[in-house]
């Protein structure tokens, strides 16, 4: 059912990359590619390290060492918002929308590296301003209908439940036109339907966008279902990468994920 | 204000436009035919109070794009508005035309805001407010010392096209105007990708910045635009003082000035312009009653003019916020849900 | 020679009294998160009541002194109630305003209740001076302060650490939901942080106005003592207790060199300039740590 992965297509790379705060070692040299078109999926236990390297990828720590590379220009040292416009979308694993926004609102603020209003045209409102409004409206209404969310575009986010927030962040990311999509743990939080909502909005994104997902998640099922390729995080070191039949067997993973709880049964 | 519960735009192009309803247009039309006939009608006094609120609106939505859409405060505010009129007095008394004069003092008000809101890279919260606190002390004290500060600048009535304001009737169109103009750009900045910009950093700056907003540029622009708004009303209210004196611009000001913006729910222009009349009406029920009180107690008579319109505005706001912290604009936001979907409504 | 060595003095002795008034609203800060931007005007208004307690009703000075005092913890315990109750939880924005417009309301009612003019203050310690190998002239009301400040930031600091309530107060303050489960009684711990924050503002009003005389301008203390608090690092109790007269020193040495090059002025300013410098390079000021915000 799962199509073949092109290795050849790397879009992001991530050369040996070490991160640490004080004397804690959070991910140690850790190296993986991401290729085109494909879902990686990176697992691990609670404090694995999964999301600061998501925020490596996105700038938001900066590695001690290490290089990540972005379609062969490195982006290791450059600034956050730059990597929006290289087409680097990302969504949170808490809930880090506006709330004080319209639903509409927030996923325009995705739009706004496309938008191209500079400080006097947006003071006089320019004619073109107002086009430029309403283009891109009509992108935002696409993306609303591609994750059924119309009934809500109204709505300020504060008032959302738990499982829209997630698929308004998710709306935001897809609205500045990505090339490659990072997910930290979408489905965190939602009930049975709403994870199979977002999971088949995640295989849909990768469809028909075309671009590559980095999804970070503990559900074991969804991670198994969906992704091309696994790769296994246990404090701060890759411990396992492959495809999900090889993960499910593997006897370090396994470990990793009952290895407490093996010791604790073995005590009796 | 009032929407029919099936209001339903047929293209986006509405849901952006400045007027949305036909009733907003009849507001519209009817509200600026009153402001503009409204000199012909009422006392002196009253016209006072109306010039004093529309100078007050114009500073106060400086800090609605500031303070309450990029979440920056500024307790500098009212300096900036007096960089603005030690700018702009002096072209003023050369004789360079007005509308050049307020842009002047719009510019150097938010120069002077850009460069003292250069921490608000690095700081926020309570840190930011203390930075500007700051600032405020450091720009009264230079324009003091090296811009003729305490005696300050004699202001000259002004005129466009030969036509003087030499009285404080025809002062009044200018200060209306004035503030017209600028409530209509604040509209145009907030419904773009700039209002959104600073929305968003004001909620989640972290996000923001994923999403390519180069947060540092857009904090320092809502400065410059924040303080642009200052420097023109600092301009304004030293034209109608016809005087521009760092007395005129002091720190229990620019206290209110962001107390109104609280009590209008912080970032709405109709949000602004509540708040000022709000503040200003408590405010001027103190000067009314002050001389009252000083009768009944002739051994305070000395301080009670100037004391009780603050304790009035002072004592108002505290209770304020501990009430209602989020404004009036929140609690008719509520009560206009609540009539919207009456039969429901708990 | 001399001359640097008498402002240095002075300025330590002014500065002491910065380090005390700030100690009271970083304990505020660091229980509640809370800056009370009012902490200057209520240093002066317990001023104000001291001075009516002595000049106007003649009460003996130490018992007004304790009155006073006794004041200040009443007015600590009324604020807390009535007010910071609401204040926890809500924007920033909402505190700030708060705590200045409450600010205004009481300069309003001091100033229909003292006036306008500048009251002397009861005299505390007598007149004169001591010269040290003729080098330094102390006045008594200096060293009084010195001594007075130190004498208090001891027995606060043995508080703080030793005693219970002191270390409860420091627990809340490291977290207060994890105090919260510990069986800490936070809002008691509130209670007496607000207390002891308007005892030491009362404390450091009776002392500061003892040579400024008693006006509602002295309020500006509180921002001074603000910009230490800050520039020392706001978390930190020991970063304030040095910066508060260090910063005194300076103001006093650029008063006496600085103020000829811009005709007056500079020692009213220099705590800002410095302020703004000090966050621009270290915005958690230089004892503080930074918050790192997780996402
Ligand atoms: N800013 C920070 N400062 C100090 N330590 C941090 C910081 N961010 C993360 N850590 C630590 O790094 C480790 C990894 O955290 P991280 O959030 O990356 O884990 P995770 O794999 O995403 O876990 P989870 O599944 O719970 O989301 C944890 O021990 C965490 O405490
Ligand atoms: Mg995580």
């Amino acid at each position: 059912m799962k199509k073949e992965i092109q290795t050849a297509n790397s879009s992001l790379a991530v050369d040996k990359v070490s991160l640490s705060f004080g004397k804690i070692l959070v991910i140690n040299n850790v190296s993986f590619q991401v290729y085109e078109g494909e879902i990686l999926s990176i697992i691990g236990p609670n404090g694995a390290g999964k999301t600061s390297l998501l925020n490596c990828l996105s700038g938001f720590y900066q590695p001690d060492s290490g290089r990540i590379t972005y379609k062969g220009q490195e982006i290791t040292k450059i600034p956050i918002h730059r990597r929006a416009s290289l087409g680097i979308g990302r969504t949170f694993q808490g809930l880090q929308l506006f709330p004080g926004m319209t639903v509409i609102n927030n996923i325009m603020s995705g739009r706004h590296i496309l938008m191209k209003t500079n400080f006097l045209q947006a003071f006089l409102h320019w004619p073109w301003v107002h086009r430029e409004e309403i283009a891109h409206r009509e992108v935002v209404e696409e993306i609303i209908d591609f994750l059924e969310m119309e009934a809500i575009r109204h709505e300020l986010v504060g008032n959302l439940g738990y499982g829209l927030r997630k698929r308004v962040d998710l709306a935001r990311a897809l609205a500045l036109e990505p090339k490659i999509l990072i997910m930290d743990e979408p489905m965190a939080g939602m009930n049975m339907e709403e994870k199979e909502d977002m999971a088949r909005f995640i295989i849909d994104i990768e469809e028909f966008k075309s671009i590559p997902i980095i999804l970070v998640e503990h559900d074991m099922e969804v991670v198994m279902d969906i992704s091309n390729r696994i790769m296994v995080l246990d404090w701060g070191n890759v411990i396992a990468e492959g495809k999900p039949e090889e993960i499910r067997t593997n006897p370090a993973v396994i470990k990793a994920y009952l290895g407490d709880a093996d010791e604790e049964v073995n005590h009796y | 204000m009032w929407r029919p519960s099936g209001l339903f735009h047929v293209n986006y192009s509405q849901e952006i436009a400045f007027v949305q309803t036909p009733f907003q247009w009849v507001m519209l039309v009817l509200g600026l035919f009153v402001t503009f006939a409204l000199p012909l009608f009422i006392p002196l006094d009253a016209l006072n109070f109306f010039i004093k609120a529309f100078i007050t609106i114009t500073a106060v939505l400086g800090l609605t794009l500031l303070t309450g859409n990029c979440g920056q405060i500024s307790l500098g505010h009212t300096a900036f508005m007096a960089v603005g009129a030690f700018v702009g007095a002096p072209l003023l008394n050369q004789g360079v035309p007005l509308i050049l004069c307020l842009i002047m003092a719009g510019l150097a008000g938010g120069i002077v805001g850009l460069i003292f809101g250069l921490p608000a890279l690095r700081i926020k919260g309570f840190y930011l407010a203390f930075a500007t606190l700051a600032a405020f002390y450091v720009i009264r004290f230079i324009l003091i010392h090296y811009f003729g500060g305490v005696v300050g600048h004699n202001v000259p009535p002004p005129s466009i096209l030969g036509f003087s304001f030499n009285s404080d009737f025809r002062i009044y169109y200018l200060i209306a105007s004035t503030c017209f103009a600028m409530t209509y750009f604040t509209k145009n900045i907030t419904r773009c990708k700039w209002g959104r910009a600073f929305i968003a950093i004001r909620d989640h700056d972290i996000a923001a910045n994923t999403l390519g907003v180069n947060v540092y540029f857009y904090k320092l622009m809502a400065f410059f635009i924040g303080c642009f708004y200052a420097g023109v009303a600092g301009l304004v209210l030293s034209i109608y003082m016809g005087w521009a004196s760092v007395d005129h611009y002091s720190l229990t000001n620019c206290i209110w000035y962001l107390g109104m913006i609280i009590v209008g729910g912080m970032h709405s222009i109709s949000g602004a312009y509540l708040g000022v009349f709000f503040i200003l009406g408590i405010e001027e029920m103190g000067i009314v009653i002050a001389p009252k009180l000083a009768e009944l107690f002739p051994q305070l008579a000395g301080s009670m003019i100037g004391a009780v319109p603050i304790i009035f505005v002072g004592l108002v706001l505290v209770l304020f916020i501990m009430i209602e912290p989020r404004g009036l604009v929140h609690r008719w936001e509520i009560i206009k849900t609540s009539i919207r979907i009456f039969p429901f409504s708990n | 020679m001399e001359n640097i060595l008498n402002y240095i003095i002075a300025g330590l002795a002014n500065g002491c009294i910065y380090s005390l008034v700030a100690i009271g609203f970083v304990l505020i800060y660091k229980s509640s998160g809370i800056l009370n931007f009012a902490q200057g005007t209520i240093v002066i208004l317990n001023a104000f009541v001291f001075y009516s307690f002595t000049i106007q009703l003649g009460i003996p000075m130490v018992i007004a002194i304790l009155l006073t005092l006794a004041f200040g913890a009443l007015l600590g315990f009324v604020i807390e109630r009535f007010i910071l109750d609401r204040l926890i939880g809500q924007p920033i924005l909402a505190v700030i305003i708060l705590t200045l417009a409450f600010s205004e309301f009481l300069k309003g009612i001091m100033n229909l209740g003292w006036g306008t003019d500048i009251l002397s203050a009861p005299q505390l310690f007598p007149r004169g001076n001591i010269t040290i190998l003729n080098i330094v002239t102390l006045d008594y009301s200096r060293i009084a302060f010195l001594v007075i400040t130190f004498f208090l930031i001891i027995i606060f600091a043995i508080f703080y650490n030793k005693t219970k309530i002191g270390l409860a107060m420091k627990a809340t303050s490291d977290d207060t939901i994890a105090a919260g489960s510990v069986g800490i009684r936070v809002r008691r711990v509130f209670v007496v942080t607000w207390i002891i924050s308007c005892i030491t503002a009362a404390a450091g009003g009776i002392l500061v106005t003892n040579v400024m005389g008693i006006h509602i301008q002295v309020a500006e203390i509180g921002f001074k003592a603000m910009a230490v608090a800050l520039v020392g690092g706001l978390q930190s109790l020991p970063g304030i207790i040095i910066i508060g007269p260090a910063m005194g020193i300076i103001e006093f040495l650029s008063a006496a060199y600085l103020d000829p090059l811009v005709d007056g002025g500079m020692r009213d300013l220099v705590p800002f300039i410095i302020l703004l410098i000090v966050l621009i390079f270290r915005p958690s000021g230089i004892f503080g740590w930074k918050h790192i915000e997780r996402i």
